[in-house]
């Protein structure tokens, strides 16, 4: 149990420096070709994705009493919708 | 006795202390609106928010966004070290994640000084303004996390591993909101388009 979670970790962090690259790169990438707000909306999405992750697995709100896993969960939900809804929106 | 105890549903374990949580979602919200009135009032000039955003060093961003990511998994192994009483790991681990933190600072004040070299500043526009404020908050909350990582070294070295815990919970739960908070400053202010 106490490997699998050790090695848990591990692999979210991989994930996380992989998902960096890759907003990295959506949003520097100035080809033209791909719609900027796509880009965007991907970027954002990606941003939220890794926090849930960091909340999760870093924190180790995934093994959290459920009223502080709910709070969490609904603060990445709430901020996600409202970025998106503002920059597609407004 | 039954043998297969389900091994992956441990009971509910608070990571720190209350206290300490109320604070940690108190700032969450705080952030969260203000990332919300950055993405307001960009909509009013996106162009200026553009052209100004593109001035920025991307590379340094995204160069921390790593070192902050490295630092948060040194920190969560460096708890599961001390839950396994291997206080030496422990200490070597928060020195290395306080290490991390040193580069994320130095790269900082080099992209700070780098624009206030070509003139730029807090009042030169409202992108300016946000870019400034909010990483200049998060650099507030970067440099307490630092203070407490060097706190939990100290006291890594002096105390039993098998003691409290929740010290070392609460003061890791800060450290990953700085590098939580991060995670969505780097791509609103650096990279969306």
């Amino acid at each position: 149990m106490r490997l699998l979670s050790s090695h848990a970790i591990t692999v979210v962090w991989l994930m996380l420096v992989a998902a960096t690259a890759i907003s990295w790169w959506l949003g520097t990438d100035h080809s033209g070709a791909r719609d900027p707000s796509q880009a965007t909306v991907s970027i954002i999405v990606l941003a939220m994705m890794k926090v849930r992750l960091v909340i999760l697995y870093f924190m180790e709100i995934r093994t959290a009493p459920l009223a502080l896993r709910l709070l969490c969960e609904a603060w990445v939900v709430v901020v996600c919708s409202a970025l998106l809804g503002l920059y597609l929106l407004r | 006795m039954p043998m297969d105890i389900p091994l992956h549903q441990p009971k509910p374990h608070l990571p720190g202390e209350l206290g300490v949580w109320v604070f940690i979602l108190g700032d969450m919200v705080i952030f969260g609106l203000l990332f919300g009135t950055f993405l307001f009032y960009r909509a009013d000039d996106p162009a200026l928010y553009q052209r100004s955003q593109a001035t920025l060093n991307q590379n340094f961003g995204a160069i921390n966004t790593i070192v902050l990511l490295s630092s948060s998994w040194l920190v969560a192994k460096a708890v599961q070290c001390a839950r396994q009483g291997a206080r030496r790991q422990v200490s070597r681990l928060l020195a290395a994640a306080w290490l991390c933190g040193l580069v994320f600072a130095v790269v900082k004040v080099l992209e700070y000084s780098e624009k206030i070299s070509h003139g730029i500043t807090l009042v030169t526009n409202d992108f300016y303004m946000y870019y400034f404020v909010l990483t200049g908050l998060h650099f507030v909350h970067l440099l307490l996390g630092m203070g407490v990582l060097g706190y939990l070294w100290i006291r890594s070295r002096h105390t039993p591993a098998a003691g409290d815990l929740s010290v070392l919970e609460s003061g890791a739960s800060f450290w990953h909101l700085a590098d939580l908070l991060w995670i969505v400053l780097f791509p609103l202010i650096y990279l969306i388009q």
